[in-house]
């Protein structure tokens, strides 16, 4: 016979700990139940001597009441909650709020990514003018009046109200390595994003106005070797998500003020996506015309005559320039089919980057 | 620039097959362009560098560039398998000289010409050329006219020296002088274009007329025809600069005019005139009378210094000094050591190189030949610098964060503007405006002196494809100063604009309290907790630098730090709207971010943030409905003391249950001290002040 003062202790506890109305239902069966521990008790009665008889029975079923109204007190107390519950609960299959967001220009981004990998390679940023005289656009870069070098670029030119100097929009970010290292003490590693302007007619892969990038590192002993490796870097890094592993190759090209000067090719980050293997890009596709490969910078050796006219001694110092199309890059990268919607309006455009 | 396999495989007989020439070109010396089969031969489109027109541009030069590339040996023929069989010309180019009654040349301006060569030939036969030379001439895309005629385009492509054929005969006065036109000549070129002169062209002129324009192309009026008998045959090397100014104000590019603008070395004549003769001999008949050679200054061979070591030190590679000596020699240079300096070689450049000039010009070739693929990349060493932050840029780039984390989109418009936009600047905006001197078109005539015109513009086309537009742009304008300028930087100035639209079937539309607000963030997260919103009472028309024209002109503010302007804004002035055909209320600002630079560049100080509690009473007051918000919000910050820490609008109203032309404002006034509790009697004196202060206008009446 167990002790009803200890079953009855244990089975309050239970009934205080349960959480839910299923386990309720569970430890009600088992205390409760037909083979419940008190139904056992109340049915072994019969076994018990005469004189307990009567007490034990009467105390096991005020036990068995004190039970039946415990469990029904949480029962109703679990009813009101989940009532309660379903109230209040939400319907999260309903469309969120979208609080604004907005989006910054996909030139915004990409240039900032730009920089940002030559920074880490020790380039610092700088700016310069985009009103530029004839003298620092031409003439202090080896581009002589009259010469048909000049004829590599078309120029905006602007009307002057005094005679002293012919201004232009600039046609290149290459002025400003003029303007730094008059400025500045050797060594330099700078980069100079910004806007150029043409004298051309538009189309999709032609703007009047767009971006370029220009990079200089100018110190002793600074070889192509040296550029080789800056340029691959920077390449690697920037279509990353495109291609595995980028082929840089240099090709024979002219400039006047780099000497020698060279044009920088990348194996096609389109056909030879995450290729690692040489040359597995021989067959092309349309973007490269099938040629594998992807002309995407012009470079060089700074020009003697380069240094000469930044104030500094062409003996003394050595290095390389080099420079490209900002949006020519970013199309590649976003497959975006038209230099004229860097300049759109259209926020159908704006808003996916 | 076209070239046939073919003939290029006459100069060098074990010439590869075209696939990989074209390789081998491509990554030495010359982009080739396109490969196209074309009847029995392969035709190259070269891209010939410009520097390097004056020896590559003919099938001789390119010749002798590929067999340098390739370690090939020429032809000692070279060439002239096709045509012109015999070796030596028939000729003797010393003997007889030119009479000057058979025909006279003068040069007014010596520097125009370099060289002047030429013959003059009698008994010519014009006719068809032959078969092989017109298909060569075809192949290239060059039209056969007659023998004379195809011969000169044959030699001009073989050597790269143009030549001319005047028809003697048609030559006024036996006289030809070269000069400058005058501003009112013209002449008609063999194309049938007529061109009006000026003095920055040079023409060769008769007795009567200009019959050339020199280097560009011949005259209709002495154009040779089936009865031309008597040839004057010009080989003449004009100075670059003339033909290419030319040839760029009469927008006319030629065969002729791309080789002389990059320059032609003057000792290509004699080698022109010379096969041109042989092949006239040949195929027209015509025997020389005379010959004429002005070369006042010879031309000579270049020597140049050139040290291995800088070279190596220039490319990053490790070539060995014979490797180097080499490849200038398969270039057809002389290598010599220098006297004296075991470390250095003097290389002799032939006058054809006219590119070649310094030693760097040198180490590009030894570069190129050698082969720019098997310089192994190098990371540079030395020591690192972090690389320096330009502030400027860095705030630029948080304006743009903080605009974007505020719900706007970012657009670039152009730098340029138009008529569209100049009409609706003021007077003094406009006498500024920086203008292009040759504009792509109207609509793109000026530089930009503020954002906002094509700010608002492109808003307009925005809204036709979306609801809600919120744009921002970060971007230069240009302007002329009052004053002259040092540098062109003076010039330029970095503006930032922004607009918020709404429709209008929105209830109560905000656009204006919406960007206000978004200000306020933006100015807060920058540190600027002062910026305030002056409530200029004068015609914004003159206001700002000229943005104010473009602001509606009872609801706008300027943007205040301290009595600094930092821009202006406001809801969109009515005209404009309706310009745009912008149905929707549509809030605009333009802010100058110099100004605002140099306003962080101030450090923010940190204030103690008080132990005590803060408390708070409310205060309503009825003013007039003209009386503004600013006004209350003085008195009370003025009268409120150290121990009013902030004043809040919580609510305003003028409406049915307020007395009319009256109107309710509601503020949080909240007291805190930074060294105690306060009590609620000290409290109750300063609102006890605050309100006596604001019932001293008569009108105003604090609710109780
Ligand atoms: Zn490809």
């Amino acid at each position: 016979m167990e002790d009803l003062n200890r079953l009855e202790k244990e089975a309050k506890g239970e009934i205080a700990k349960t959480a839910s109305d299923a386990v309720l239902t569970n430890i009600r069966t088992k205390w409760l139940g037909r083979k419940g521990r008190l139904t056992m008790v109340l049915r072994g009665l019969k076994d018990l001597p005469e004189e307990d008889r009567r007490r034990v029975g009467q105390e096991a079923n005020r036990l068995k009441k004190t039970l039946e109204d415990l469990f029904e007190e949480r029962r109703v107390e679990f009813r009101e909650k989940e009532r309660v519950a379903k109230e209040k609960r939400v319907d999260v299959t309903l469309p969120g709020r979208k609080m604004p967001i907005g989006h910054l220009h996909p030139l915004t981004r990409a240039l900032r990514e730009i920089n940002s990998i030559f920074q880490s390679l020790g380039f610092s940023v700088v700016g310069g003018p985009e009103i530029e005289t004839e003298w620092y656009n031409f003439d202090a870069l080896n581009i002589p009046a009259d010469h048909p070098a000049r004829d590599m670029w078309d120029t905006f030119w602007l009307k002057t109200k005094d005679r002293k100097q012919k201004l232009l929009l600039r046609t290149h970010t290459s002025p400003v390595q003029i303007r730094y290292m008059k400025k500045h003490q050797p060594p330099f590693r700078i980069v100079i994003p910004g806007k150029v302007f043409r004298h051309e007619a538009t189309d999709a892969t032609h703007e009047m106005e767009f971006h370029q990038l220009e990079g200089l590192m100018v110190d002793k002993g600074i070889s192509i070797a040296h550029f080789k490796h800056v340029i691959g870097h920077f390449f690697e890094k920037f279509f990353e998500t495109k291609a595995k592993k980028i082929e840089v190759s240099l090709r024979p090209s002219f400039f006047p003020f780099t000497e020698p000067s060279f044009e920088v090719w990348i194996s096609c980050i389109f056909c030879a996506p995450r290729a690692t293997a040489r040359r597995t890009s021989r067959k092309g596709c349309s973007v490269c015309k099938y040629s594998g490969g992807l002309e995407v910078a012009g470079a060089g050796m700074v020009h003697p005559t380069v240094f000469h006219n930044a104030g500094l001694n062409p003996k003394d110092v050595q290095g390389f320039a080099f420079g490209f199309g900002v949006e020519r890059l970013v199309m590649m990268k976003y497959n975006i089919p038209d230099i004229r919607l860097f300049h759109s309006s259209d926020p159908r455009f704006l808003r996916q980057f | 620039m076209k070239f046939s396999y073919n003939w290029l495989k006459e100069y060098i007989p074990k010439l590869p097959e075209p696939k990989q020439v074209a390789d081998l070109v491509t990554r030495h010396a010359f982009e080739v362009s396109e490969i196209k089969k074309q009847k029995g031969d392969v035709i190259f489109d070269i891209d010939i560098l410009p520097n390097r027109m004056p020896d590559a541009s003919s099938h001789r030069g390119l010749a002798q560039e590929i067999a340098a590339i390739m370690k090939l040996n020429l032809s000692a023929k070279g060439g002239s398998a096709s045509g012109g069989k015999s070796q030596k010309s028939k000729f003797n180019l010393k003997k007889k000289k030119l009479k000057k009654n058979d025909l006279e040349i003068s040069i007014l301006d010596k520097d125009t010409v370099l060289r002047y060569h030429g013959a003059l030939i009698k008994s010519i036969k014009i006719k068809p050329s032959p078969k092989w030379m017109q298909e060569r001439l075809g192949a290239l895309g060059i039209k056969s006219i007659n023998n004379v005629v195809d011969i000169t385009n044959y030699v001009m492509v073989e050597y790269g020296h143009p030549l001319h054929a005047f028809d003697y005969e048609k030559i006024h006065g036996r006289t030809l002088t070269i000069r400058k036109a005058k501003a009112d000549e013209a002449l008609e070129t063999l194309d049938g274009v007529s061109h009006s002169l000026s003095d920055d062209i040079l023409v060769i002129s008769d007795k009567d007329r200009i019959i050339d324009l020199a280097g560009i192309m011949g005259g209709k009026n002495s154009e040779m025809d089936p009865k031309t008998k008597t040839v004057f045959l010009q080989v003449a090397t004009f100075e670059p600069t003339f033909v290419h100014r030319a040839s760029r104000i009469l927008k006319k590019r030629t065969e002729a005019s791309l080789r002389y603008s990059a320059g032609i070395d003057p000792n290509l004549a004699g080698l022109a005139l010379e096969r041109a003769l042989l092949l006239l001999g040949e195929l027209a008949d015509g025997t020389v009378t005379g010959f004429i050679d002005i070369y006042p200054k010879p031309v000579y061979a270049r020597h140049i210094r050139f040290r291995p070591e800088k070279a190596n030190q220039v490319l990053g590679t490790r070539i060995p000094e014979k490797e180097m000596t080499s490849i200038l020699q398969r270039l057809s240079f002389d290598v010599s050591r220098k006297k004296n300096a075991p470390k250095e070689l003097i290389v002799k450049v032939p006058s054809l190189r006219r590119d070649l000039e310094l030693e760097e010009d040198l180490i590009e070739e030894v570069g190129r030949i050698y082969g720019y693929d098997q310089i192994e990349a190098k990371r540079p060493v030395g020591e690192l610098a972090p690389a320096a932050i330009d502030r400027h840029l860095f705030f630029k780039e948080k304006i743009r964060d903080l605009f974007r984390a505020s719900g706007f989109d970012e657009v670039r418009n152009y730098a340029f503007i138009g008529e569209k936009h100049i009409a609706d600047l003021g007077p003094q905006d406009r006498s500024a405006l920086i203008e292009v001197e040759n504009p792509q078109s109207r609509e793109f005539s000026h530089l930009r002196p503020i954002l906002l015109p094509s700010l608002a513009y492109a808003v307009s086309e925005a809204l036709k494809f979306s609801k809600d537009i919120r744009y921002f742009e970060v971007g230069r304008v240009y302007q002329w100063l009052p004053v002259t300028y040092r540098d062109t930087p003076d010039l330029e100035r970095l503006n930032l604009a922004f607009a918020i639209t709404h429709a209008k079937n929105q209830e109560g539309s905000q656009a204006f309290f919406e960007l206000k607000g978004a200000l306020d963030t933006i100015f807060e997260s920058l540190g600027l907790h002062d910026v305030w919103y002056d409530d200029v009472p004068a015609s914004p028309e003159t206001l700002t630098q000229g943005v104010g024209r473009f602001l509606h002109p009872y609801q706008f503010s300027e943007i205040k730090l301290g009595e600094k302007k930092l821009g202006i804004f406001g809801m969109l002035h009515p005209a404009l709207k309706k310009k745009f055909n912008i149905k929707d209320d549509l809030s605009v600002g333009e802010v100058f971010l110099d100004e605002l630079i140099g306003e962080t560049e101030k450090e923010k100080e940190y204030r103690p943030i008080s132990k005590y509690p803060a408390v708070t009473r409310d205060l309503a007051i009825l003013v007039p409905r003209d009386v503004r918000v600013v006004k209350v919000l003085d008195i009370i910050e003025n009268t409120g003391g150290s121990l009013l820490t902030d004043v809040d609008l919580f609510d305003m109203y003028e409406g049915d249950e307020i007395v009319d032309g009256k109107k309710n404002f509601a503020f949080h006034l909240i007291f805190q001290s930074t060294d105690r509790t306060l009590k609620d009697e000290e409290v109750e004196r300063v609102m006890q002040n605050i309100i006596k202060a604001l019932e001293e206008n008569i009108e105003w009446e604090v609710r109780k």
